[in-house]
């Protein structure tokens, strides 16, 4: 059961009490998941958002961009996104609905440090390359078209090197 | 490139270079017991290419826009058995890194309302670090068990409540040893007698168990007397090990002659018996 950590509702870590002259208190393994997000709406160079779990405060948000990451933060403000009730249609009826929750979490607003500046890429278009030059505008062809530009596509694959089935890794006496 | 990043992270593991560990390090708290006993060798050098910054929020730019991303399997715990905890360590930040890049890369997705190029990878790296945690926890009991003599992370005891239930207590910290704890001064009637109030109501219950086993053993010697009426050879005194058979503990207060009897529930669907849940 200690696996279990709900931000506000279970407790995530047990440190001994602290006296003066005791040494640092450390953390052995983060379970802390942060998310980079896009922001919807167009903000300075210099800042960035996350996604946070709600255990965290911003002093833990500044040393794990520090030591995790080594990224120089200027501050940090962290606001809270709190229970959300949702209404899901049930599988076995049409007209009832089941309400449903989405734990807590907090939305992290950090901006960087060291005149850096940070551009959200764009992770889902292709960056080109030489071979993608002779596939662009597929959709647009016939079939016929397709299977002409992809037999040479295969032909130029297959110039050098052998197939498996020229190789032998064991003797099969029965084919 | 994408099979030899997935590999980076998921089946191979390089070692920093570090100084031998001195002795005051041994004494800093965490919260976990795994400071190895005896001081280890100084490692190999570190060769693998690392990246600094926000860019290991995202993946290598040449998987940006491909479908299928291929990944080999998770880390298994025979697998991670055989690392030194300090070589785990650096998978646990290596992998934390490569969730918090699968978090986003998912989130980005979901957003666009697209699909996510290899979400197996995802449960794959979850999987692993409870694999990881798991280890971690066989070696501190390990450790806890050779040093104490118990595989508990914090120390405790078995302790009886004033109502009688046995109850496992943790040791908690107090400014003061209780026997230069609080000096209980005047106190409400009520309060101060609640002590004594207490062992009145063990004692009631007491007697009640007691009446219950001698009525049991009651009714057990009036069987013995049943049979002496048929087999008059028989001594007055039933012997010790027929006496024997009818030992049994007192589970749920209930006395074990006792028929339980579930209440009368037909599994049959015919003639108005339906299930009272509608699904």
């Amino acid at each position: 059961m200690s696996r279990i950590r709900i931000g506000r509702k279970l407790p995530g870590y047990k440190f001994p009490l602290h006296y003066t002259g005791a040494p640092q208190r450390r953390i052995f393994i983060p379970e802390w998941y942060v998310t980079l997000v896009k922001p919807r709406k167009e903000m300075p160079k210099n800042y960035v958002r996350f996604h946070v779990p709600a255990d965290m405060t911003k002093y833990d948000m500044k040393e794990y961009l520090d030591k995790v990451y080594k990224i120089p933060v200027m501050s940090i403000s962290l606001s809270i996104v709190n229970y959300i009730r949702y209404r899901q249609p049930t599988p076995w009826r049409k007209d009832q609905y089941m309400w449903k929750f989405l734990e807590p979490w907090k939305i992290a607003h950090v901006y960087l440090g060291n005149n850096e500046t940070f551009e959200f890429p764009e992770i889902l278009t292709k960056i080109k390359d030489e071979d993608d030059e002779e596939m662009e505008g597929m959709d647009s062809k016939t079939m016929v078209e397709q299977q002409e530009a992809y037999s040479k596509f295969a032909e130029k694959q297959q110039t050098t090197g052998t197939s498996i089935k020229d190789k032998t890794y064991f003797e099969n006496k029965w084919l | 490139m994408a099979v030899a990043k997935c590999c980076r992270c998921m089946l191979r593991i390089s070692t920093e270079f570090i100084s031998k560990p001195s002795l005051t390090s041994r004494s800093f708290i965490t919260e976990r017991n795994l400071i190895p006993l005896l001081t280890q060798p100084p490692k190999q050098i570190h060769t693998s290419n690392l990246r600094y910054g926000l860019e290991e929020f995202f993946d290598d730019p040449n998987n940006f826009g491909i479908r299928e991303i291929k990944s080999g399997s998770c880390w298994s715990r025979d697998l991670l058995r055989l690392k030194s905890t300090e070589d785990l360590h650096k998978l646990w930040f290596v992998l934390l890194k490569e969730r918090n890049m699968l978090q986003t890369l998912e989130l980005y997705c979901k957003n666009e309302d697209e699909p996510m190029p290899g979400p197996d990878r995802l449960e794959k790296v979850a999987e692993s670090m409870s694999n990881l945690r798991d280890v971690f926890d066989e070696r501190e009991s390990a450790k806890n068990m050779l040093l104490t003599g118990s595989t508990n992370k914090t120390p405790g005891e078995w302790r009886k409540s004033g109502l009688g239930i046995t109850y496992w207590y943790e040791h908690k910290e107090h400014l003061l040893p209780p026997h230069l704890g609080k000096k209980k001064g005047d106190q409400h009637a009520e309060i101060a007698m609640f002590d004594r109030r207490l062992e009145e109501w063990h004692l009631r219950m007491e007697e009640k168990r007691a009446k219950k086993r001698g009525s049991y053993y009651y009714r057990i010697g009036l069987k013995w007397g049943r049979i002496r009426a048929n087999n008059p050879n028989l001594p007055e005194k039933p012997p010790k090990w027929w006496m024997k058979k009818f030992k049994t503990t007192w589970k749920y207060g209930i006395h074990p002659e006792k028929p339980v009897l579930l209440p009368h529930h037909d599994d049959r669907f015919y003639w108005g018996n339906r299930p009272n849940k509608r699904y």
